[in-house]
Parts: C-alpha cells; sequence; structure tokens
C-alpha cells in the first residue's frame, strides 16, 4: 500500500506572520539553488518545523518562493510522508512496519502501542500528547525492531523498553 | 540527419528526433498514452516500448532520441512482450467498467488491450480503491479517479498550454491519484479538451456523457464557426435521428489537429455552441402572399427585389455566412441590384479574445466578406441601420442577424415601424425573425457545404454534417434561384461551383478549389 496522508478537516489557522517571520530564512535557502524550485523541500521542512503542519497557505508560501505552483507544491507535500497535512501530537511516533522489523516482532510492538496509547496509525491521542505512524523502512535495520520519536531513534524495542521511552515523555 | 532503420526499413530523419515522431513519420502503429505531439515528454506510461539492436532492454520510444544507425523493432516479440506487460500493470487496478464507462468505444485501454493486450490476467490481488468516482471538477468534466493511468496529459495540458495549474497528482504509489488542487475547479475556456487528451475514461465530458454511445455516432469535417480563427473540427451526430427540436441530431465538437489554426484544441466556447444547430431554428417559409413552396418564396422575393427602388433598400449581410454565400450576396445585392446601402461589420459587437485560440471577432468570415463584398471602410451595418431608423429605407434584407441584439435596446421596434418590408433570411428563430415580413429558413453551418476564410486568410471548408432543418436551404442556394428569378443565371447546383467562379473571379482566391483546399486549408495569395 502507498502512503497516503490525510488532510485536516478542521479550517486551518492563521499561519501569515508565523511564515513572514520565515521570510528571511527563505530567502538564503533559495539563494542556494541554481533552480528555486529544487528549494520545495526544504521550504516546506522549515514552515512545516515552524507551524507543525502543511497547510494551503503554507504550500502558497513556498510556491511564492520556490516559483512553482500551488497545485505541484500539494503534489511534493502529499507525496512525501514526512509532511504532515494535519496537526500531529507532541511527540510524533513513526513506528517501522518494513521487513527486518517484522522479522524481529514489530507487529506485535506496534499492537502494543496502539492499545497503549488508545489510537491506530494516524492517530493523535486527545490530549495531543501522542501520535503515531506506521512507516516505511526506517533505514536502521541491524537494530530492529525500531521506531522515532520526533527526531530521536529508538532501536532494538522490547515492549518494556517502549513503555519506559514513552512514559519518559512530557 | 540520422539514418535509422524501423521494422526493417530505413528512414532519413532529423538529428535528434524522438524516437516515437520517427515512428509515427513512418507511419508505423506504437501504442502510446502519455506521450502527445502538442505537451511535453513525461515518459510515465511506459506502454510505447520498443526494442533497439544493441540495447540491453526494450526502451520507450517517446523518451528516446534517433541515433545514427539505430535499428529498431515496434512489432518483435521481445517489443510485443514489454508492451504487454506494461499494459497489464496499467490495468491491474482499473476497475474494468467499460459497460458503465462513457468513454466505451474510444479508450486507449480497451483499444490497445485488443491491440497490443490479449494475455491472461496474472494479479488476483484486490485492487486498491479509488474516492472520486464519477465527480465533478468543474462545469465540463467528470472525475473517475480509478480509470485514470496517471498519465498526466491533463496535468501538462493545465499546466503548459491553459497555464491555469488546476490538475496534479497526489500521493504516492498505488494510491497516487489525480485530482484538481484543493478548493479548485476546472474552469477555463479550455477545460473541454482534457476530455479528448485523457486518453481513457477517467475525464469525460459532462455535456456528452452518456447521450450516445460512440459507435453510434458519424462525423464529418468541418470549421468552427465560433470566431474569426476557424478551429478545425470535427462534428460528430447522431446518424438516425431525424430532427426534432427537442433532441439534437448534433451530439458534440471535436477539435481536429491543425498545426496552422488550431493545433490539436478548440474553447470551450465554440465547443459547446453546437447546441445551436438543434435549437430555436426557424425552419418554415413565411412570405406576403403565403407562399409555401420554394418556387413561390423565390419567386416573391425576387418580385420584391427587383421592383424595389434601389436607394430605399438596405441590406444587412453577415460575416457568418460562407465565402460562397457572399460572393451572391455581392451579385445580387451589389453588382445585379446595385443597392448603395450594405454592410455587415458591427462595431463594438467584439468578445473576449485570449493569447491560446479565441478571437475577439465572433465571426468566422470577417475576412473573406471583407474581400468579396469589398465595402472598405463603408462596411458598417450601424450606417445602414441608422438610415432604416431614420424612415430612409422602404425595405430591408436581414441576413442571419437579430436586430434586437443589434445597436441600442429597441433598434428593432424602432426598424421595424419605419420601415415597410422586412425581408429575412436565415437559420435561427429569434426577435427578427419574428418581425419580418417574409423569412427564408436557411442552412445552418453544419447542413451545408462552403468556405470561411479565417483572420489569418485561410479559407477552410466546412461540409455538410446533417440535412437541413425542416423546409431550410444553403444560403448559396436560396442566393442563386433569386439571382436567377432576378434575371441573372447564377445557377448552381453545388457550393462547389459556386467557389469555383468566385476564386475565378477574385484574385485572393486565385488557384484555389476544393481539392487545393482539402482538409486543412489554404492561404490566400495577398494581392
Ligand atoms: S485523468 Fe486521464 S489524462 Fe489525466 S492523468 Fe489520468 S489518464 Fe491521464
Ligand atoms: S477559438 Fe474560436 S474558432 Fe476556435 S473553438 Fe473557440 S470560438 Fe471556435
Ligand atoms: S507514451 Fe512513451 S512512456 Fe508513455
Amino acid at each position: 500500500m502507498g502512503y497516503k496522508g490525510k488532510a485536516c478537516d478542521k479550517p486551518a489557522p492563521d499561519f501569515s506572520s508565523k511564515l513572514k517571520a520565515l521570510d528571511a530564512q527563505a530567502e538564503l535557502i533559495v539563494a542556494k539553488y541554481d533552480q528555486k524550485s529544487a528549494a520545495t523541500l526544504t521550504l516546506l521542512h522549515l514552515a512545516q518545523d515552524a507551524c507543525g503542519y502543511v497547510t494551503p497557505e503554507i504550500e502558497q508560501w513556498v510556491a511564492r518562493w520556490a516559483d512553482v505552483t500551488p497545485v505541484h507544491v500539494h503534489g511534493v507535500v502529499t507525496f512525501y510522508s514526512m509532511y504532515h497535512q494535519a496537526p500531529v501530537g507532541r511527540h510524533h511516533i513513526r513506528f517501522c512496519t518494513t521487513t527486518s522489523c517484522v522479522l524481529n516482532g514489530s507487529e506485535d510492538l506496534l499492537g502494543h502501542v496502539k492499545k497503549k496509547l488508545g489510537i491506530q496509525n494516524g492517530g493523535v491521542t486527545p490530549d495531543g500528547k501522542y501520535s503515531l505512524e506506521e512507516s516505511e523502512c526506517l533505514c536502521a535495520c541491524d537494530q530492529a525492531p525500531v521506531m522515532q520519536v520526533g527526531d530521536d531513534y529508538h532501536s532494538q524495542l522490547t515492549a518494556k523498553k517502549i513503555d519506559r521511552i514513552l512514559d519518559g515523555l512530557k | 540527419m540520422a539514418n535509422i532503420t524501423i521494422d526493417g526499413k530505413p528512414y532519413s530523419v532529423p538529428d535528434g528526433s524522438l524516437l516515437i515522431d520517427a515512428i509515427d513519420q513512418a507511419k508505423t502503429k506504437l501504442p502510446r498514452y502519455c506521450y502527445h505531439p502538442g505537451l511535453s515528454v513525461a515518459g510515465n506510461c511506459r506502454i510505447c516500448q520498443v526494442e533497439v539492436e544493441k540495447m540491453p532492454r526494450t526502451v520507450i520510444a517517446c523518451n528516446t532520441r534517433v541515433t545514427e544507425g539505430m535499428v529498431v523493432h515496434t512489432a518483435s516479440a521481445k517489443a510485443k512482450e514489454s508492451q504487454q506487460i506494461v499494459l497489464e500493470f496499467l490495468l491491474a487496478n482499473h476497475p474494468l467498467d467499460c459497460p458503465v464507462c462513457d468513454q466505451a468505444g474510444e479508450c486507449k485501454l480497451q483499444d490497445y488491450y485488443m491491440e497490443y493486450g490479449l494475455y491472461d490476467p496474472k494479479f488476483d490481488d484486490q485492487k486498491v480503491k479509488k474516492a472520486k468516482k464519477a465527480v465533478a471538477v468543474g462545469p465540463t468534466i467528470m472525475l473517475d479517479q480509478e480509470r485514470c493511468i496517471l498519465c498526466s496529459r491533463c496535468v501538462r495540458f493545465t499546466d503548459e498550454i491553459t497555464k491555469t495549474h488546476e490538475f496534479g497528482i497526489f500521493n504516492r504509489g498505488d494510491v497516487s491519484e489525480l485530482d484538481v488542487y484543493p478548493g479548485m475547479e476546472l474552469k477555463n475556456n479550455y477545460s473541454g479538451n482534457v476530455a479528448d487528451i485523457c486518453p481513457v475514461g477517467a475525464l469525460t465530458d459532462r455535456d456528452f456523457r452518456f447521450k450516445m454511445r460512440v459507435w453510434y455516432l458519424g462525423s464529418q469535417e468541418s470549421v468552427c464557426p465560433g470566431c474569426s480563427r476557424g478551429c478545425n473540427i470535427n462534428i460528430n451526430y447522431e446518424r438516425s435521428r431525424p430532427y426534432k427540436s427537442d433532441k439534437g441530431r448534433v451530439m458534440r465538437l471535436k477539435p481536429r489537429e491543425n498545426a496552422a489554426v488550431n493545433r490539436w484544441w478548440m474553447c470551450d466556447e465554440g465547443r459547446y455552441a453546437y447546441k445551436a444547430i438543434d435549437q430555436d431554428r426557424m425552419t418554415t417559409i413565411r412570405t406576403t402572399a403565403g407562399a409555401t413552396t420554394w418556387e413561390a418564396a423565390v419567386r416573391e422575393v425576387a418580385r420584391l427585389l427587383k421592383a424595389a427602388p434601389a436607394a430605399k433598400w438596405g441590406v444587412i449581410a453577415s460575416a457568418q455566412h460562407t465565402n460562397e454565400e457572399l460572393y451572391l450576396v455581392r451579385k445580387v445585392f451589389k453588382d445585379l441590384l446595385k443597392w448603395p446601402h450594405l454592410g455587415y461589420h458591427e462595431a463594438g459587437e467584439d468578445g473576449p479574445q485570449d493569447e491560446i485560440l479565441l478571437r475577439k471577432d465572433k465571426n468566422p468570415n470577417t475576412a473573406g466578406a471583407s474581400v468579396i463584398l469589398d465595402l472598405g471602410a463603408a462596411n458598417g451595418a450601424a450606417s445602414v441601420l441608422e438610415r432604416a431608423r431614420k424612415g430612409e429605407l422602404e425595405g430591408l434584407v436581414v441576413f442571419g442577424r437579430d436586430l434586437s441584439k443589434m445597436g441600442a435596446p429597441g433598434l428593432l421596434q424602432e426598424v421595424r415601424s419605419k420601415v415597410r418590408t422586412i425581408v429575412y433570411i436565415g437559420s435561427a428563430q429569434h426577435a427578427t425573425a419574428a418581425a419580418a415580413d417574409v423569412a427564408l429558413p436557411e442552412a445552418c453551418y453544419a447542413e451545408k457545404d462552403g468556405t470561411f476564410t479565417n483572420f489569418e486568410g485561410r479559407v477552410q471548408r466546412i461540409r455538410m454534417a446533417v440535412p437541413p432543418a425542416g423546409d431550410a436551404r444553403p444560403g448559396w442556394k436560396i442566393l442563386s434561384e433569386i439571382a436567377a428569378e432576378i434575371g441573372e443565371p447564377l445557377v448552381f447546383s453545388k457550393a462547389e461551383e459556386v467557389f469555383k467562379r468566385l476564386a475565378a473571379e477574385q484574385p485572393a482566391f486565385a488557384g484555389m478549389d476544393y481539392k487545393v483546399i482539402g482538409s486543412q486549408g489554404a492561404v490566400w495569395s495577398r494581392r
């Protein structure tokens, strides 16, 4: 199954002042590339890091800087699984579901996470603390099973280890 | 030039040509979905596989450039196997709902399955379903995502031709889907073209959908009368249905390729204007003396015109008329009757114009009218109408036009109250037709042969697709009979003969005949 991100069904907040504050950085990023369009991914990360997820307003902001059309940016946003189109939790868990991890028991562990947090793939806990995403290979097969929480990798997982990691988060 | 071999035959093609173009020029068949000569190369559908000697694997012809000595096989076992495998993948998630698909009969999945497929399907996985089935993406187009093979032709069309950027391909892998940008509609004056170029049933024309299976359609080459561009079209009509005012005979118009005029496209304004062919038509003869046959009507009109004092009658001619008809208008009214008040052009009648095709002059034959009627600057319909309004005219002959849509509001009523006799010759039933004393029903452009001259001086043929509605007759025929009755033997049995005479008399048309004009038109020799 390919990846299909979910768009947010609530009205998007106004990110205009946040984006305005990023304009100077965007200008520096764009200057690094021969073709402005090549900055699309970097600009999206910049905006997502500041705003939490990508809204149509952000797509239009990136389109302006990268000199491409908003529909082109939307194609990019929906193609890559690391851009979110809806808010995620404070701690976003990307749980590997690919071969090496499966061979090392990730299916049971994923079930454990789902049960523990009470959410399914793509879900966010009601308090907004955790969100879960089943992911393709996280490129740490030698450490399987693996999950990523925010920017941190956690490897050789067991149910106990998962509990310790998740419970330790603020 | 590069010397290459295609299926055993030698060809010499320009260096660096795309292999698929060389194959097309060699008139060799090769399947394609994403490739379109009017759009950039995408190379994503992979169906155009050919075998090139000394290359380890088959390659796609649409993204391979020819090189000297290239030996290409389009139908070798290896090429065919690749084409077949690609087709099977393209159909892996396809719903195969041809019985309820409006594209059936002109679908490249059906066609290529029969020509290049014929495999036993090996996929037995659950098909991936996509969300949008029969969802309108705009006023003209219906989207069916699961039928889409993601060839991106429609995306490139809205990126490169209209530059309106409505379409995109979203998500990844087997859940990739074609859609419009969230919140956007496909709403531009060229939207209908995406249904033409979509090779499958993913984008269909909302106006045409389910009106008729395409194999029941007849097709005739013609030219759009919607503006002075004169886009080349095919008129698709129902072959068996008689004229009824509520049910059309003409089902749709499709653009016909002409590199010098409209390339592969046409605008929506022209495309959907076909409805006028079957709607609000004037279909019966009406005269003051109660004539019901053409013979009697022509005799009556001829008598009326012959007896009319030249200075007291005026003519509103039409640049919707063919060159042939305008030639006869000139013969009858200018040369024979010598009426001084003749006009066709209306200032301020212009509509929108764009950078793609659409011209502001909404008449297909203004260029023809200006050369044939040769009125110079005194070509205005307004001055004739002004005379009529002031009561200087006793009679008026109006071709096609509706005075209630010309000039200031109330013009028709004013003219009607001042002018004793109004003769209307036209195809539409409108206020002027109703107000006229004599009304003769004329065939519309889809019901007759003739030529239009576009704004660039290209003379192009229109051809009869359906017979004239009711009692209507082609304008050239009506005019030649009136001329004969007045005493000038301008007798023609075909529009082609009128054109021959016109070409002999008008230097701009010198050397032309219907054969020379052909299906792509011929350009005036400028004087
Ligand atoms: S909708 Fe049609 S033209 Fe557009 S990508 Fe899909 S198959 Fe190609
Ligand atoms: S551009 Fe003009 S001639 Fe072409 S389809 Fe439109 S109206 Fe008809
Ligand atoms: S036509 Fe060549 S890859 Fe699609």
